[in-house]
């Protein structure tokens, strides 16, 4: 009895030429490689984008609402200008180096206008650099005083806030005066 | 592996991807990368550099769109071949363009590579198309699916040792109807 399987040959055949025909086609190891990498590359950053683009929206988020912000403050409010604007500007002028009483010292030696402009002075640093309202209450009716009489007092835009209330007291005074004679 | 276990195998691997987990993405690469490759192959006219053309698109377009990827629609195979058809689809026209330029500008378009290989494409389709259905089930199982023995024999209910005798007998009969064809000629 023969040891050789007489089938075994043609199985090989057989085999083998199945293996050759019916073996799937495939590209070169390069580029199924090359192909890989490439699409790791993409998996690898996309968790890298997308920590970008969080931070991205948070920051044009914050961005709005500092716009918001700051287009909302930028609104004019009307009330306190007027007075804003008096108080910086007698503050600017109580700071020129002066001294009430040094101004008062020279009332005396000067003309009647210039009398009423070195004491509505006094008044000013008194009421703003001393914050002595009593002393400044003193210069102003000294004001009130030299001024022509009869005639409404006017009001300026740089008299403090305690000038011009005494000027509109006056004034109402006087009015009331006028409609009773 | 059974459907609810790809399912979940599938489901994990996508969202390791998603997470940048390389590793997970080169497992789902090699799972289908040799039978895409031929699936492009045979629709591109069996032609190498055409196929490559069409698998870089296509597995580039996957990477991307991995998010779209739903396990429990269709495995992950398929929904490769869904996105190779796809591209497929739009090279053939820029192909198709080509050539027509090619030909009005008076170039050969004839393609040097598919002619063999398109014939030996026509000889297997031929002689598997006399065998038995059984027979062509498991040489399809065996050289297309790149399955092994065990998961073939799993799959229809059988044992190792049926499958790899089956195996044996439809290579056979391939040789022989193969001869069969060659002298008929």
């Amino acid at each position: 009895m023969s040891d050789i399987d007489e089938e075994q040959p043609l199985m090989d055949a057989s085999e083998e030429l199945c293996d050759e025909m019916l073996a799937l086609p495939q590209p070169g190891r390069e580029f199924r490689d090359a192909l890989l990498k490439r699409t790791c590359a993409v998996v690898r950053t996309r968790p890298r984008k997308r920590r970008l683009l969080l931070a991205g929206s948070v920051c044009v988020a914050y961005a709005a609402g500092i716009a918001t912000m700051t287009l909302w403050s930028r609104q004019p409010s009307e009330a306190p200008t007027a007075a804003v604007t008096r108080v910086a500007h007698i503050q600017a002028k109580a700071q020129a180096s002066e001294e009430p009483e040094m101004l008062l010292a020279r009332v005396p030696d000067v003309s009647r206008s210039e009398q009423i402009r070195l004491l509505t002075r006094a008044g000013d640093l008194y009421l703003v650099q001393r914050d002595d309202v009593e002393r400044a209450l003193y210069c102003y009716r000294q004001v009130l005083e030299l001024a022509p009489s009869g005639q409404p007092l006017s009001v300026c835009q740089n008299d403090s806030w305690l000038l011009a209330s005494l000027k509109m007291a006056q004034n109402q005074e006087t009015t009331h005066e006028n409609q009773r004679s | 592996m059974n459907d609810s276990e790809r399912k979940w195998f599938e489901r994990g691997l996508r969202e390791a991807v998603l997470g940048g987990d390389e590793a997970a993405w080169k497992a789902l690469y090699e799972s289908c990368f040799e039978r895409l490759y031929a699936h492009v192959y045979y629709r591109a006219g069996c032609d190498h550099q055409r196929a490559e053309e069409v698998v870089q698109d296509t597995w580039l377009v996957a990477v991307r769109r991995i998010r779209h990827f739903d396990p429990e629609r269709s495995p992950f195979e398929y929904w490769m071949r869904g996105i190779a058809e796809n591209v497929l689809r739009n090279q053939r026209r820029r192909w198709w363009r080509r050539e027509r330029t090619e030909v009005a500008a008076g170039q050969d378009v004839s393609r040097s590579a598919p002619q063999d290989a398109l014939g030996t494409t026509e000889q297997v389709a031929m002689v598997m198309a006399v065998l038995p259905p059984q027979y062509q089930g498991v040489l399809r199982a065996k050289y297309e699916e790149r399955l092994p023995v065990a998961e073939i024999a799993a799959r229809s209910d059988a044992t190792p040792k049926a499958v790899e005798s089956l195996l044996s007998r439809a290579r056979a009969a391939f040789r022989e109807a193969y001869i069969n064809l060659e002298k008929g000629r």
